[in-house]
Parts: C-alpha cells; sequence; structure tokens
C-alpha cells in the first residue's frame, strides 16, 4: 500500500486513475491543479506523486521541481497527454521546436513518464516500480 | 552681266573667305615655298594675316598641321588641291580649309597657284558640340542596353502603346530578338498560364497613367515560363501628358518557387497546431475509457457481458494510434534538419499521405531494414511534403482509385556518392509522354485544368529534396504509370576532435 497523490485538472481522468489505485488498495490524495497539488505535498506525506504536465496555472514539470525541493523522499509520475496549443507535447517551458523525438527524450524532471492514453496495467506497474524497495 | 567688285568683296568679307595667287620661285630648291603669296582683293576676313605673304601663313600655322599646308604648295600633286589645317590662336584655334588650282609649267613645276582659304572655326566648334552631344547619348544608350536589369519602352501616343526599345536583358529574359518585339504590345509575352486579372489590372493602369508593380506569368520565346516581376511606369512631358511608359522586367521564379514551398510548410504547421490541440482533447477522453474499462474487465471477470467491455477498449487502442499517427508527422518550428532514421521518417509521413490520398487509394508500404535503419538528416515537415506532393500526383494520375506503392530501400555507396536510402513512389495511373515527363519539374507546369494545380508541387518537391542534399527523379509510361525515385544520402556526424 502506498500513499499517493494524484494531481490532475480533467476530472474523468482523475476518477479513472483514483478508481485503479485505490482498486490496488492504495491510499488516494487529490488535487486538481499544481498549486493546490504542492500545498497538499508540504502538507502530507507521499510516496508517489501522479501529476499530469499541460494543466492550467502552474504546469506539471514546475510541479516536479518544487515538489522535489518540498519532498525530497517522494518519486514523482509524469502522465501527459500532449499540449493543447503544439504537435510536441512538451511542456509549456519547453523550447519550441523540440520534437516528438525529444518529447519521448524530455522526462519533466520525471522518475517516471506515461503517455496518455496509457493502459492499466502500465499504471500500475509504474507505481510498482516507483514504490519497490522502500 | 556686270560684277559689282565691291558686292563681290563685302560677300567673300562675309564668308570669311579670302583668295590668294601664288607663283612659286623653284630657283630658292626643290621646295617651292619662296615665291610670294599675293592676297586678292583688300579684306579677307583671315584674322591676323591679312595682307601677309606665304612665310607669315606658313608662320602663323600650327606645328601638326605644317604638312597639311606645305602640300598645297609641293612640287607634286594632282591640279585640284585642298587640306585643312589651323592657325596659333591666343585662345582658340583657328581653323581654315584651302582648297587651290594648280596650273603646271612646260617643266611639270606648279607655275601658279590660286586659291581660296575659308575660316571654318565656327562650323568645326558647332561640329564638335554635336559630336559630344551624339557621344554622350550614345554612352548612355550603351550603358542602357548593358544593365543586368531587364528595360523595355513602349510608345503611349502610337495606338496599342507598342514597344520602342528593349535593351540587351530584356532579349537574354524572354529570348526574343528586338526585331521580333519593337513594334509590338508587350502582351505577347503572355500565355495560357496567365492570369486575366492581372493583365487587366495592367491595362487599366496603363489606360489611366499609372504605375504598377505587379508579377504575372509570362513565356520566354521557347516556351519556358517564368514568374515575372513586372513594374511599368509613365513617362510625361512638359504638359503631364504621358508620351511614353517604361518597363522593368525581372525573373522571380525561384523566389516565387520558395514562397510556395513556405506557405505549403506554414499550412502544414497550422494543421500540425491544430492536430496537437485535438490529440490532447481526445487523450484525455480516451484515458478514462481506457482505465475504468479495463477496471471493469478485472473487477468482472467471468462476467458473460466482458466481450463488450473488450470491444470498447479495441476502438479506445485504435483511436489512440490514429491520434499518434497524427502527432507524429507534425511539429511546430522551421525547418529544422536532425539525425533521424529513414525508417522513422517514413513511417512518421505515411499515416498523414494515407489521409491525404483520399478513400479510393490504398497505400502500400515496403521497407527493407537496411534502408529503414540508415541515418538521415532531414526536416520532418519538408520530408513530408515531398512525400505528399509525390502521392497526391500519384493519387491524381489513378483519377483517384487505386494502389499507389511506396518502397523503402539501401542505395550502396558508388565511389564518391554515400549511402543513400533510396524511396520510390509509385502508382499504376495514366503515366507521361516524353514531353510532359521533360516539363514536369518546371515550375507552374500543369496538365491539370485551370484551379485544379499550381503546378509547383513537383517544382516544390524538387527544392526541398536538393535542400536535404538529394535527389528526385521521375520514369513514366503513358498508360502504365509512374515511378517517383528519391535518393537521400547518409547523416555523416562531424568528426569530433
Ligand atoms: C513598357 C511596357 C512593358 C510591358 N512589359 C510587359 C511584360 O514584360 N510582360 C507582360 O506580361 N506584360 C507587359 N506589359 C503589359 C502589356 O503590354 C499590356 O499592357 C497588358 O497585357 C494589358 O493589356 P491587355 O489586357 O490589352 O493585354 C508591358 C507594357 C508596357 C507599356
Ligand atoms: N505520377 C504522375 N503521373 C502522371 N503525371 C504526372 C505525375 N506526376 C506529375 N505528373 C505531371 O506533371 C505535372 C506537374 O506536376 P506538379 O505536381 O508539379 O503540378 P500539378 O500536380 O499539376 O499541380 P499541383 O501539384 O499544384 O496540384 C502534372 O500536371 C502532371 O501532368
Ligand atoms: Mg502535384
Amino acid at each position: 500500500m502506498a500513499r499517493i497523490l494524484v494531481i490532475e485538472d480533467v476530472p474523468s481522468v482523475m476518477f479513472s486513475l483514483r478508481m485503479v489505485l485505490e482498486g490496488q488498495g492504495h491510499k488516494v490524495a487529490t488535487a486538481g491543479d499544481g498549486a493546490e497539488g504542492l500545498d497538499r505535498l508540504r502538507r502530507d506525506a507521499f510516496d508517489v506523486v501522479v501529476t499530469d504536465i499541460w494543466m492550467p496555472g502552474k504546469d506539471g514539470a514546475t510541479v516536479i521541481r518544487e515538489g522535489r525541493a518540498a519532498a525530497p523522499g517522494t518519486r514523482f509520475l509524469a502522465i501527459t497527454g500532449g499540449s493543447p496549443n503544439s504537435a510536441n507535447g512538451a511542456s509549456p517551458g519547453a523550447s519550441p521546436g523540440a520534437g516528438i523525438e525529444s518529447l519521448r527524450q524530455e522526462d519533466f524532471g520525471a522518475d517516471r513518464i506515461l503517455f496518455k492514453p496509457f493502459e492499466r496495467q502500465e499504471l500500475i506497474g509504474a507505481i510498482d516500480a516507483l514504490t519497490a524497495g522502500s | 552681266m556686270r560684277t559689282d567688285p565691291d558686292a563681290v568683296e563685302a560677300a567673300l568679307d562675309s564668308a570669311r573667305l579670302a583668295v590668294f595667287r601664288h607663283e612659286p620661285d623653284w630657283s630658292g630648291g626643290p621646295g617651292g615655298i619662296a615665291g610670294d603669296l599675293e592676297w586678292i582683293g583688300c579684306r579677307y576676313g583671315v584674322d591676323g594675316i591679312d595682307g601677309q605673304g606665304l612665310a607669315a601663313l606658313l608662320d602663323a600655322v600650327t606645328d601638326s598641321d605644317r604638312d597639311s599646308l606645305l602640300g598645297l604648295f609641293a612640287l607634286a600633286g594632282g591640279a585640284v588641291r585642298g587640306g585643312e589645317f589651323r592657325l596659333k590662336g591666343a585662345g582658340r584655334d583657328i581653323h581654315l580649309s584651302c582648297d587651290a588650282l594648280v596650273e603646271s609649267g612646260a617643266t611639270g613645276r606648279p607655275l601658279r597657284i590660286t586659291g581660296t582659304i575659308q575660316d571654318i572655326s565656327e562650323r568645326r566648334r558647332f561640329e564638335e558640340t554635336l559630336n559630344d552631344t551624339l557621344r554622350a547619348k550614345q554612352t548612355l544608350l550603351a550603358i542602357i542596353d548593358a544593365c543586368p536589369v531587364s528595360i523595355s519602352v513602349a510608345d503611349a501616343r502610337q495606338p496599342d502603346v507598342p514597344l520602342v526599345y528593349v535593351n540587351r536583358r530584356f532579349q537574354s529574359l524572354t529570348g526574343y530578338e528586338p526585331a521580333e518585339t519593337l513594334g509590338r504590345n508587350c502582351r505577347f509575352l503572355q500565355g495560357p498560364g496567365t492570369d486575366p486579372e492581372t493583365a487587366a489590372a495592367i491595362r487599366r493602369a496603363v489606360a489611366g497613367g499609372e504605375r504598377i508593380d505587379t508579377r504575372i506569368l509570362n513565356y520566354r520565346k521557347d516556351g519556358t515560363p517564368f514568374v515575372n516581376e513586372l513594374l511599368l511606369a509613365p513617362i510625361r512631358d512638359g504638359d503631364g501628358a504621358v508620351t511614353a511608359y517604361i518597363g522593368f522586367q525581372s525573373d522571380v521564379t525561384e523566389e516565387a518557387r520558395r514562397e510556395e514551398a513556405e506557405r505549403q510548410r506554414q499550412r502544414m504547421e497550422v494543421m500540425g497546431r491544430m492536430m496537437g490541440g485535438v490529440a490532447h482533447e481526445i487523450n484525455n477522453l480516451l484515458q478514462p475509457i481506457t482505465l475504468l474499462t479495463q477496471e471493469l474487465s478485472d473487477r468482472h471477470p467471468d462476467d458473460a457481458d466482458a466481450p463488450y467491455l473488450d470491444m470498447v477498449l479495441d476502438c479506445a487502442r485504435k483511436a489512440r494510434r490514429i491520434i499518434g499517427d497524427l502527432l507524429a508527422f507534425s511539429r511546430p518550428g522551421t525547418h529544422m534538419a536532425e539525425p533521424v532514421t529513414a525508417g522513422a521518417l517514413v513511417a512518421a509521413t505515411l499515416p498523414l499521405v494515407c489521409k491525404a490520398v483520399g478513400p479510393g487509394v490504398v497505400v502500400n508500404e515496403r521497407t527493407d531494414d537496411a534502408g529503414s535503419a540508415l541515418v538521415l538528416r532531414a526536416d520532418r515537415t519538408a520530408f513530408a511534403q515531398v512525400l505528399l506532393n509525390l502521392a497526391g500526383n500519384a493519387a491524381a494520375a489513378m483519377g483517384g482509385t487505386g494502389a499507389i506503392a511506396v518502397t523503402l530501400g539501401l542505395e550502396p555507396a558508388d565511389g564518391a556518392a554515400p549511402r543513400r536510402a533510396r524511396i520510390t513512389v509509385a502508382d499504376t495511373g495514366c503515366g507521361m509522354e516524353p514531353a510532359v515527363l521533360e516539363r514536369a519539374f518546371e515550375p507552374f507546369f500543369t496538365t491539370k485544368p485551370v484551379g485544379q494545380g499550381t503546378g509547383l508541387g513537383l517544382s516544390v518537391a524538387y527544392g526541398l529534396v536538393k535542400e536535404m542534399g538529394g535527389d528526385i527523379a521521375l520514369s513514366s509510361t503513358p498508360g502504365a504509370g509512374t515511378v517517383a525515385t528519391l535518393l537521400l544520402p547518409e547523416f555523416e556526424p562531424p568528426a569530433t576532435a
């Protein structure tokens, strides 16, 4: 059982993530945007943060950077479906012209990354890998 | 009839004409210069030497012209002699013209020489200024003729404004000799692809005496088209009436081709951005569909309705693949060549090609491993443009139904040529007659009806392939089909020290 914080702005995506993770017996907390997520992270301890990358307000890459400073022991799983206003899906701060190739290479500072829409087993496997040995 | 000597003298004076008689004295030597020169009459009009003898005249002549004067009095020579010489003047030279009649004696030597000397300084000066003017005008004409800009002039006062002057660059640009162009209206450069609207705009400008700067499709004498950047400006007389038009032509075909490539690229970029936005939305919809369906399947493994959930999942996965394909090709940013395997390049482009050719055309792909693994240096968008243009032509040649075969293979190194990826796009369409094949890459060459093709597709493809350091060629059999072949060189990373 792991303590997991999910930061995601689309409610239906959030709901489905929680269903799967709670189904695996994890304890899940949620936040609807980056600022709220960082707040939660500073107050409570989490084993894993699952964060969307493109969100209005604070983007996922920033959440991961600031989150690591606030919670050094926490592992980060980035999930992304591309950006709504560019074809490359890179984070808002990424250099313009970064291609899909560099998207595949870019990790947004996360320990792991999953590309939406990923499958249930990929999610479960990623969480297992991040919590293994802890 | 009697002649009044005073009247003659007055006439001679105003004509600045002197009359002389000379009887050479040969005893002094063969020069015959001795002897007296006698002026006939009292006023001679030849300034400075009135009333003086031959010696004085000889002294007064400029050194360089002295021989010319001596020739008149020489031992040998014809009976009628003439010459010009100048007198040393304080300011300007005095230019004299002399005509002499020589009477020879029994010995054959000149006995008496009678002649006129006329001051022609004014006439000479006038002729010189005239020459200077002419020379200046000719120099100007030569400069205009040699200008590296095509220049043409038409007479606005003649009906239909015919050309009256074209320079050499106009000839080399259009292929027409001046004789073929002068006297004709310049519209003979226009042809089937010329936009009538543009010609009409020029007509209105010329009729209104206005200046116009425009681009118009023209044809050389040999039929090759070029984009003509035409500037027409009226020339007015002192009263402001338009008397002529001057026209400057320049060939901007290459520029037009580059602009078209840039337009295509921008269109694709906008499309790419749009698809990025759509993909983001759809991915966020597919995520809960996928996860919740799988979670339900997992929670109810033995449910009789489980196959329905599998169908939902299957659809979600298909949708994901389509979105992934769309995203793979599109990429923002300007032309950025980057190392990429030929296989990845083709794979990223094919889904887009499939969508572009329409539902009636299937695209069959055959790639071999050696070709796929070759690393090229290419811009993804540019490559997509090339393949789209080739596939578009293939689809059109088959009337929108049929199969296009796309292959990717390895072209081994050959002498100085590096290893290259060989990419072919083959159709089973109408093919091309040799005359069409020969001109297919020409900008604006199209066999499609007006409005259906710009004729720039292959031209743009050619430019982009060259930019990648590659080659493009077409082979075709009329009635059987066409194969377009791209050869793109392997990327050799710069050696690191
Ligand atoms: C000096 C001069 C140069 C011209 N040069 C060109 C030219 O290079 N190419 C062209 O298509 N038209 C050129 N034109 C325009 C045509 O001669 C003509 O004015 C135009 O086609 C519009 O008239 P139209 O509709 O009666 O043909 C030129 C006109 C003038 C007066
Ligand atoms: N695969 C092909 N089969 C038969 N004819 C072809 C093929 N590809 C090109 N052509 C001929 O070459 C001409 C020029 O092709 P190009 O792609 O440059 O322009 P286009 O297709 O006519 O116009 P656009 O590409 O702007 O729609 C075509 O009009 C056609 O006659
Ligand atoms: Mg075409």
